[in-house]
């Protein structure tokens, strides 16, 4: 069934509105709409159709490469739908102005073209069944463009419900009165409505839940609060996936950790324990002449210096960038701008899609910000606890180093770690119980108590999150940093400068790689090839000018679809040329020919004019030899059929016509006249 | 083939079953665009999509409200032919009558066959007998091969444009036999749309009827069966009297049980006892249709067409001057007779229409039930399976026993049937037929 008359036109207008494209809209509108006025028709075949469709298909395969190639965010991947209505055009243009107003379900999916081919075969070629109008399909492809344009004004919400109320009318149950379908139609736009709005709030809420969800699951990246999962229940998983890429240079030992951000204020309840930062600001840092190199400390001298490269992909416009403590300066970094914050945070702006990052450090402590007094506050509901646990762990010794030496040696000795974690009593509280029964615990756990216990001890500290660097893929030849890598650990100022501390058992990496998938290789695999292309494309955009996509692209497209066509005639209408080559070879390398060829050589030549079978008559008229003719007819009949017959076996018919020939040539030369001639 | 694959596949067909008769075409757009504008509208900060999403929910939801209770008060008799060929588009009448007190208006009407989906064993079989080609990688294809076989007739929905209460209404539908057999109707299912034609409800109504579906038949060349005339010990007594059959014989004694009307009079003057004529009526062709039903090897589609193949012979070879034979092995063995007023072509069509596969692997029973018969017939035409041992061994034996015989192997196995046909010790005059080239075969013959 076709739209009703000017519908498809409204709805291309509205959709051009609503994406800015009014102008080819406008074209496009009249170029359907017009149809019905032109009386010209083209004559599709079924096959037509198929080609139109993929056309349309190799376009949105265009038009999505070209969102790879260019690394669009994707809210611009998204724009890309409003272009939809163009893409499919070819399609629509070929069903109006087509001699059918239907299209086979052939053209329209590969399956479908499958099951259609298989049907054509029992059920007549005008079956309707096999066929669609697709007036409807593309008016629904228009209206659902449109909504990219993201006006949201109330009218075109209005708007939008004429055209679909209109769509309807045209196809409503003449059982029902107008009125009452009018009516209907009246409850649903309404309806509608107010089904939006309500998306709406479910839509917030539902996102507020998901924000709460996800922290935490790929390590924080908020350099100014950090959500532990301190006071969680059940198991924590983390997952496999390649977050960095780290090579070193040569003879260049990679840091053990990459740190996001130090923070120095803990806050918890019963459910929650976060960690915050203060001061929370950045200061950004003055780029080198090349814009692309930052110095973050100045190096201390005689301090032996490490190189490494990281590689990760950035998804937003703001990111923070772990690197190793003792960072000096960035480099081949290409951002906006780069700030450092008082704790030791690394913040790029404008950094999007992947990055290489050189990044040098020297095997010193961090260059952090001076203590504060923030670096010695423990709550005070924690506090007896902890000294508790400090008296009777007897962990306050008399100078800072052994007191560390006493609390990293109770984790060591009482502490397992474990990424589950039991139901508790009621009024109980997380680390204590963390601290006095499991004894077990994640990372969290360990970098927050070492914290907590050092300032108990007037030692100042704070907590760190970041990443373990440990794993080296041979795949890969560097050092890949997983989602499960994301770790926490506590900074001392203990000498004079801030030391790490990491109370952690060290066996946590082995039983985290326990709970990795089984399809970990082949993922790692496969991100290994993406990252690999990823690498290539940034390469080439430094290399190849833009324009060479450009050009590429449609090259490439008419390239394969003239090969289809090409291909389609082929199969379709071999040329004349074809088929004489072909016979010709399959006639040529018959042993036949040398039949004629010795007969010939005796002085009985065929004629130009005469066949082979009028030849033979003549031949055996001829009574002064033995010409074996009727052993020559049967071998003639079997040259015909290895020349003609399709369904000959060529290899089986060309070893008895190479036996008979040989037979007959065998008995001719045999002929005592054959040596005189 | 596991017993999950299957119920997978029932149910799954049961569901698209359920999904077409309750969703119209628009109805299925309206749930793709429904997906399609969930998952780009779910950006609802980025796009609008999500208004149009919303409007067609609430247009579903609607739509759906309007389908969920429909109980259609309707008569409706069928009045059906005695029987149609398979492959031949047929009409009748039906009439229907709205019982109920409400005018109803754009109703359609479909005939409900008595169907049932393919059972776990028919699956398997079904594999079995497939291409080997697509034996173990295309079950989709070979469940909806099965469920396209289960489709006795082809039909279509017919709207009823207005049914007044107690006005009976007549209408003309048509259908088109997919396979032989007795097909069953079972009821009529009436459709009404919602106020936007995008969903379904139904109601069914009881109606029970049956048609016999006749086999398919090809056009046949004439052809000449050899073999002469042979002596029927039991007469064709109840045969009218055609062809040679009032040819005098000789004379002989009257024996008790001869019909008074052969009396000789003259001769029972002359030598006082009584004296009848003899006739040559019991001298006849007989030929033999020998149906080979020993399907275990071959597809459905050639026992089908050795079936159509079967049922040409019986439409052309029964003449009015001879016999023919239908003979083949059920459940057990069977031998059916026509010609010379003893039956009609019709009747053997009948049972041809009915024949299934032997449940039994073994051929000795065919090989026996010919045996018996072999003295009766001029001659045979076998429409065979194969062209194994068993069977070249059977067409061997028939032609020792100096009846002429014309064997029809149906095969898609063509180079294997004819590597046997080349492979046989002695020549036998075994034609081959392709099962999609049955026509151009035959005219071969």
């Amino acid at each position: 069934m076709n739209t009703p008359i000017l519908l498809m036109g409204a709805a291309l207008l509205f959709w051009g509105f609503q994406v800015g494209l009014l102008f080819p809209a406008i074209i496009m509108a009249i170029a359907l709409e017009g149809s019905r006025w032109i009386k010209i028709r083209w004559e599709f075949s079924d096959r037509d159709y198929t080609r139109i469709m993929d056309l349309c298909v190799y376009l949105s395969v265009a038009v999505m490469a070209y969102a790879v190639l260019t690394d669009m965010k994707s809210t611009e991947v998204m724009g890309l739908f409003a272009w939809m209505p163009m893409l499919v055009l070819p399609i629509m243009l070929a069903q109006v102005y087509g001699d059918k107003d239907t299209i086979s379900f052939g053209a329209l999916s590969l399956v479908a073209r499958k099951k259609h081919k298989k049907k054509q075969e029992e059920l007549p070629e005008d079956s309707k069944k096999n066929r669609l109008n697709i007036s409807f399909i593309y008016l629904s492809v228009c209206l659902l463009s449109s909504g990219i344009g993201n006006n949201r004004e109330l009218w075109l919400y209005g708007i939008l419900f004429f055209l679909v109320a209109w769509a309807l009318w045209s196809g409503r149950n003449p059982a029902y009165p107008s009125w009452f379908t009018v009516i209907l139609l009246l409850i649903i736009g309404y309806g509608g409505f107010l089904a939006q709005i309500g998306m709406q709030e479910l839509h917030t809420l539902v996102e507020e839940k998901m924000m709460d969800l996800m922290i935490g699951n790929r390590g924080s990246q908020d350099p100014f609060q950090t959500r532990t999962a301190i006071g969680s229940i059940g198991e924590l998983k983390l997952s496999d996936e390649i977050i960095y890429r780290i090579n070193t240079e040569r003879n260049s030992q990679p840091p053990s950790y990459l740190r996001n951000s130090n923070y120095n204020i803990y806050g918890f309840t019963s459910e929650t324990s976060t960690w915050y930062s203060s001061p929370r600001s950045f200061d950004l840092i003055k780029p080198h002449t090349n814009k692309t190199s930052w110095q973050i400390h100045e190096p201390i001298q005689k301090t032996q210096e490490s190189k490494i490269v990281v590689s990760t992909r950035l998804d937003s416009d703001e990111n923070i960038l772990p690197v190793p403590l003792g960072i000096t300066s960035l480099a081949d970094l290409r951002a906006e701008s780069v700030g450092l914050s008082r704790l030791g945070a690394i913040q790029l702006t404008g950094a999007m899609g992947w990055i290489h990052a050189k990044i040098d450090a020297t095997s010193t402590a961090a260059y952090d910000l001076q203590v504060t007094e923030k670096d010695l506050l423990v709550p005070e509901r924690l506090q007896s606890m902890l000294h508790k646990v400090m008296e009777n762990n007897d962990l306050i010794r008399a100078t800072p180093e052994k007191t560390i030496q006493a609390i990293n040696g109770f984790f060591r000795k009482q502490f397992s770690y474990s990424l589950v974690q039991k139901e508790r009593e009621k009024g109980v509280n997380s680390l204590e119980h963390f601290l006095t029964k499991t004894k077990a615990g994640h990372c969290e756990f360990f970098a927050t108590s070492s914290v907590l216990l050092a300032r108990m001890a007037g030692i100042p500290a704070r907590y760190a999150t970041g990443w373990a660097v440990s794993e080296f893929s041979e795949l890969e030849q560097c050092y890949l940093v997983r989602a499960r890598h994301a770790h926490s650990w506590s900074m001392l100022f203990v000498d004079g400068k801030w030391q790490l501390l990491d109370t952690t058992p060290s066996n946590w990496l082995a039983e985290e790689s326990e709970s990795s998938s089984m399809l970990r290789p082949i993922k790692d695999f496969y991100a290994w090839c993406m990252y690999r292309f990823y690498v290539w494309r940034d390469l080439g955009n430094h290399q190849i000018p833009p324009i060479v996509y450009w050009i590429a692209i449609p090259v490439i497209f008419v390239a394969t679809y003239r090969f289809i066509i090409k291909r389609t005639k082929q199969s379709e209408l071999p040329t004349e040329d074809e088929c004489e080559d072909k016979d010709e070879q399959r006639g040529m390398d018959s042993d036949f020919l040398k039949i004629e060829k010795c007969l010939v050589e005796s002085g009985y030549e065929r004629y130009a004019s005469e066949t082979f079978i009028s030849w033979m008559d003549r031949l055996e008229l001829i009574n002064d030899r033995e010409f074996y003719v009727n052993d020559m007819r049967d071998i003639l009949r079997l040259y015909y059929s290895y020349r003609f017959n399709p369904e000959c076996k060529r290899e089986d018919c060309k070893q008895q016509l190479n036996i008979l020939v040989n037979r007959w040539l065998s008995n001719f030369s045999a002929s005592s006249n054959y040596t005189d001639k | 083939m596991s017993r999950s694959l299957y119920l997978f596949f029932r149910y799954g067909s049961a569901i698209r079953h359920w999904l077409r008769r309750h969703i119209s075409r628009s109805g299925f757009l309206l749930f793709i665009t429904l997906l399609f504008s969930s998952s780009l509208g779910a950006h609802m900060g980025q796009n609008t999509v999500f208004h149009f999403f919303t409007l067609l929910l609430v247009l579903g939801f609607v739509s759906i409200c309007f389908c969920l209770y429909f109980k259609a008060h309707i008569r409706v008799v069928r009045h059906l032919p005695d029987f149609v060929t398979e492959g031949e588009s047929f009409r009748y009448r039906a009439v229907i009558e709205n019982q109920g007190s409400r005018v109803l208006r754009n109703i359609e009407f479909y005939d409900e066959l008595d169907w049932h989906y393919p059972t776990y064993s028919e699956f398997c079989n079904f594999n079995k007998t497939y291409t080997t080609k697509s034996r173990y990688f295309l079950l989709v294809p070979r469940w909806n091969d099965l469920l396209q076989k289960g489709i006795a007739i082809e039909r279509e929905r017919q709207n009823l444009v207005i049914m007044r209460p107690e006005t009976p209404v007549e209408m003309w539908q048509k259908g088109t036999p997919l396979r032989r057999g007795i097909v069953r109707y079972k009821s009529v299912t009436f459709f009404r749309s919602d106020p936007f034609g995008l969903f379904w409800s139904l109601s069914s109504v009881s109606c029970v009827n049956s048609l016999l579906v006749l086999p398919r038949r090809y056009l046949l060349p004439p052809i000449q069966l050899g073999g002469s005339r042979k002596y029927q010990p039991s007469g064709v007594t109840l045969a009218s009297v055609i062809g040679d059959s009032q040819e005098f014989l000789s004379m002989r004694d009257y024996r008790p049980g001869d019909p008074p009307r052969t009396i000789h009079w003259r001769s029972w003057a002359k030598t006082g006892k009584p004296m009848v004529k003899e006739f040559q009526d019991e001298y006849f062709n007989r030929h033999g249709l020998i149906l080979d039903t020993f399907a275990t090897d071959c597809s459905d589609q050639c026992f089908e067409k050795a079936i159509s193949v079967a049922a040409s012979f019986a439409c052309t070879v029964a003449d009015r001057d001879s016999l023919l034979d239908l003979l083949f092995v059920g459940t057990k063995a069977y031998c059916f007779t026509t010609g010379r007023s003893v039956g009609h072509s019709q009747q053997l069509l009948e049972i041809l229409a009915t024949v299934q596969p032997s449940p039994s692997d073994s051929f000795d029973e065919l090989q026996q039930l010919i045996q018996q018969r072999s003295n009766l017939l001029s001659s045979c035409i076998c429409v065979l399976l194969a062209w194994d041992k068993p069977r070249q061994k059977m067409i061997s034996d028939i032609l020792a026993s100096g009846i002429p015989v014309l064997p029809l192997v149906i095969s898609e196995n063509e180079d294997e049937v004819r590597a046997q046909m080349e492979g046989m010790d002695s020549p036998m005059p075994v034609k081959y037929l392709h099962p999609d080239r049955i026509e151009e075969g035959m005219a071969k013959i």
